[in-house]
Formats: structure tokens, C-alpha cells, sequence
């Protein structure tokens, strides 16, 4: 992966609702890797279009696994911050269902 | 870690390693949460998860091809400003900032505005020229999780993408960033001439100190808005041959682990040519490839602090401030959606449909005057030459 973020608790002005320590409810962490949908692995850096990673595309199975196993491991052991859900005007109408 | 809740499960933003990661429901649930309100009300409008928040238009360079035509004299916010869409960006449940211009280093605030960024749990990153970046100015970059240094290659290689050569201050920028600490990239903008010297290109950033090259398509935007776009764009050839070209740059730049390739929402498109990718659409899904994305996950805020789809588009009358609110419901950003909901052929039927996403737009508009297929993806070329024959 690329690069660690190794932030601090510089979150602390976000507005989050709770929080609970890491890995407290996660009975099985290797079942979760089933549930998983998508990673997006890195930051990127550009300002003017959206990038993704795209060298996992041709490794090996088994590297392709570690990166989820990895991405698992970390969903395991953080702390969790939820951002707050956003409250649509009522007036307008939502727009349809969308996958990630 | 971050979490924001959608109605198919959630985003979590990881903050022990550089990855965001989609759950669904029962893998929320795994982790003791519950989508409450956002899983029972009826689907509702997503926040973008990056915006690129152009921080000034203002730009000494001069590059033949920049994508919002900067100008030494161009508009520059007040830090209140940008703190205020900051806010709204918060508020909207954006994951990463991108900050961007014009030539984001002619500020002498940006540390302050990377802190602002992290204090409303934002990731913040930047892209620069690299021209004139001194040890002072780095000095105010330590806080970007990364910063992308343009660099399309050596000499020659350079001067055909931007009009002068500028490579050897990038590249000493490249090395003074990664000297100091700062995570740094490259981005490397794919022209005709610049797309065959991609492997030297991308060899000397990584000997340079770069950990990850951003590829990305020439886009007819800006001052690249002209008919000289057609002589600079890849060529059909080279468009075709970008997946075996990335699969060889993995195999010679990648195996250690050290050096990872991106490539842009608008090369996504070229990936069709590539039979074993189009016959697994799901891998690319499970790797988080996302093509066109502009006025959903993605979005821009222009220097004047309006909304765009991306940064290549014109703006729509949303102010920044209001993007928490009203990004949902504007409706030239409903218009890109509604598009990419339901595309013409040949994009209808293609296995990569869900996440090319039609190919560029702002390629489409320029190429063929209308918000359509995308003109130089390699389906979209013989799609229309069988229907022409």
C-alpha cells in the first residue's frame, strides 16, 4: 500500500457521532473479508481528476488476498468515528439507489 | 477510522494505512455498527468522497495544455474562504481534499490550510509544478498525507507536453519532498509523444524518490481546448495499449511493493481493449477502479468557490458552502448522474459499465459536441465503425 497515514488525533473538530474502540464487536475479522465490496488503496494526489490504483489488477492471487487481509486487519484494531448522517431538505425528492 | 454510512452498507476511511474501504450492511454490522437512519429511509443523495478545491487560479508557468487556463494574475481566495468550504466539505462527508490551482504553492498559508483540513478529519494532498518548491515551502507541505509533483518526463519529453522544459526542477523537487519526509508522486500527463518514454519516465521517478505515479489523459479543457488537442491526444494505437503497457510496468517498477501505479478516471475507458480486464469487471470493481465519477464521488470547487462535476467542466451556480445541502439535488450535477445511470450504446452493454462509467465526458463534449459515449474509447471506435459499414 501506499504510504501510511500516520495522523494523530487531528480529527478532533469533526463532528462524529461517538466513537468505539477498535475491534470491540468484530467476532470473526477473516469473515469480513467477504463483505468487503471495494479498497481504494493510497491517496492520490492529483487535483484534477480522480485516480486509482491499478497495479493490483496484475498481481498474483495470493498478493491480491494480502492486500485485503491488510485492509481487514487495520477495519479490525481502529477506533471508529461515524460521520453524521445529513439530513436531505424534505422538499426535494432523493435521487435512486447507487452501489459504491 | 471514518465511517459514513450509504444505503447499501458504508465508506470507511482507514487511518492506519492509505486505503478507503466499501462495506456492505452485514460487514458494517460485523464491525458493531448499524446504518440507522441511512438504511432505512429511502436512498438519498450521496456527498462526494474527493474534492478537488482549487486553492488559487494563480500560475506563472504557462503550460501550453493547463486545464483552467491560470494566469500569473489569476483569482486567489482568503484563507476564510477556503476554511469555509472546508466546513461544508466536512459536512458533506468528504474523505479527501485535493488542493489544487493554479499553482497551489504561490500561497504562503498552506500549512494552515492543510491543518484546517485534518482538524475537520479531511485528508489533504496536493498536486505542484514543483517550479520554484524551496526547502521553506516544503517546509509547509509536512502535513499533506501526499503531495504529486507534474512530471511527464525528461527534457525533451517534458517540453512537448507543456511547451518549455521544466524537468529538472521537478525532479529536484521530487527528491527534496521525499528527502524531507513527505510521501510524493508523480503525475504524468499521457500525450503521442510523452506516452513511449513512460517507462524511463516512470524508472527516474522512482529512482528520484517517488512511491506512486498518477497517470493521466490529455484532456481538451482550458488552453487544451483546441484543435490541437487532436494532434496531442493518444493515439488509437497507444490507447489500446495502455493495459499491456501497465502490466509491463508492474512486472518491471512494482514487485517489491514500493512503487505503485494510478491511473485517471478518463483512462479507464482504454481498459476495454484489454480482454482479460473487460472479462472480469469484477476485480477492477474490488480494487476500487473508478472511472468517470465527476458530480458523484467526485467533485471540484473553482477558485471562486462554485461546484463543478470535476475539474475539467464548467461550474454550476452551487457555492461550495452549500455542497452538504444541496449536491444531491443541483440539477446540472443531476444531469451527469442521470447520464451515467442510463448511457447509450455501446456503453449500455459493456462489461465495464459500472466502472468506466461512459468514458469522459468533457472528451465527449469537445470530440463530439454532445454529453455521449466516449469518442476515443477503443469500444466506442468500433462500435461506430460497424455501424458505419
Amino acid at each position: 500500500m501506499s504510504g501510511a497515514d500516520d495522523r494523530d488525533d487531528r480529527d478532533a473538530d469533526r463532528d462524529f457521532d461517538g466513537g468505539m474502540p477498535g475491534g470491540a464487536a468484530i467476532r470473526d475479522p477473516e469473515a469480513l473479508v467477504e463483505h468487503v465490496r471495494r479498497v481504494r488503496l493510497g491517496h492520490g494526489a492529483n487535483c484534477s481528476s480522480i485516480g486509482s490504483v491499478v497495479d493490483t489488477l496484475f498481481v498474483t492471487a495470493t498478493v491480491g488476498a494480502a492486500v485485503f487481509a491488510a485492509v481487514v486487519a487495520a477495519l479490525a484494531k481502529e477506533s471508529t468515528k461515524v460521520v453524521p448522517a445529513r439530513k436531505a431538505p424534505p422538499e426535494r425528492p432523493p435521487r435512486g439507489e447507487r452501489s459504491p | 477510522m471514518i465511517v459514513r454510512f450509504e444505503s447499501w452498507g458504508a465508506w470507511v476511511k482507514l487511518e492506519s494505512t492509505a486505503a478507503i474501504v466499501a462495506l456492505d450492511r452485514e460487514g458494517v454490522r460485523a464491525l458493531g455498527l448499524d446504518g440507522g437512519q441511512a438504511w432505512s429511509d429511502a436512498p438519498g443523495p450521496s456527498g462526494p468522497l474527493e474534492v478537488h478545491l482549487a486553492v488559487t487560479a494563480r500560475c506563472g508557468a504557462g503550460c501550453e495544455g493547463c486545464y483552467i487556463d491560470a494566469r500569473p494574475d489569476g483569482f486567489e481566495p482568503s484563507r476564510d474562504a477556503i476554511e469555509q468550504r472546508l466546513d461544508a466539505l466536512r459536512d458533506a462527508g468528504v474523505f479527501t481534499v485535493a488542493f489544487g490551482g493554479g499553482e497551489p504553492t504561490t500561497r504562503d498559508d498552506l500549512d494552515r490550510l492543510a491543518a484546517a483540513a485534518l482538524a475537520r478529519g479531511i485528508t489533504p494532498v496536493l498536486t505542484t509544478s514543483g517550479l520554484g518548491l524551496t526547502e521553506a515551502r516544503i517546509d509547509k507541505l509536512r502535513a499533506f498525507a501526499q503531495v504529486n509533483v507534474s512530471y511527464d518526463g525528461r527534457g525533451e519529453t517534458y517540453a512537448r507536453v507543456r511547451g518549455f522544459d521544466a524537468s529538472a526542477p521537478a525532479e529536484r523537487a521530487i527528491e527534496r519532498l521525499a528527502s524531507a519526509g513527505v510521501t510524493v508522486g508523480v503525475n504524468v500527463v499521457l500525450t503521442r509523444d510523452s506516452f513511449g518514454a513512460l517507462a524511463e519516465t516512470l524508472a527516474r521517478a522512482r529512482s528520484l524518490g517517488a512511491r506512486e505515479a498518477q497517470l493521466l489523459r490529455y484532456k481538451p479543457a482550458g488552453r487544451a481546448a483546441s484543435l490541437d488537442y487532436v494532434a496531442r491526444r493518444l493515439s488509437p494505437a497507444q490507447s489500446r495499449s495502455l493495459a499491456p503497457t501497465l502490466r509491463a510496468l508492474t512486472k518491471d517498477l512494482c514487485g517489491d511493493g514500493a512503487f505503485h501505479i494510478r491511473i485517471d478516471c478518463a483512462l479507464v475507458p482504454f481498459l476495454s481493449a484489454d480482454d482479460a480486464l473487460a472479462g472480469d469487471p469484477a476485480l477492477l470493481t474490488r480494487f476500487g477502479v473508478m472511472g468517470c465519477e465527476a458530480a458523484d464521488a467526485l467533485a471540484a470547487v473553482t477558485a471562486d468557490g462554485r461546484v463543478a462535476p470535476c475539474s475539467f467542466t464548467g461550474a454550476t451556480d452551487l457555492a461550495g458552502t452549500d455542497i452538504a445541502r444541496d449536491y444531491g439535488f443541483e440539477p446540472e450535477l443531476a444531469r451527469w448522474r442521470a447520464y451515467v445511470d442510463a448511457p447509450p450504446e455501446p456503453c449500455a452493454s459493456c462489461s465495464l459499465r459500472a466502472v468506466c462509467k461512459g468514458g469522459c465526458k468533457v472528451v465527449a463534449s469537445f470530440v463530439d459536441g454532445a454529453h455521449g459515449p466516449d469518442p476515443e474509447c477503443p469500444r466506442v471506435i468500433d462500435f461506430r465503425k460497424e455501424r458505419a459499414s
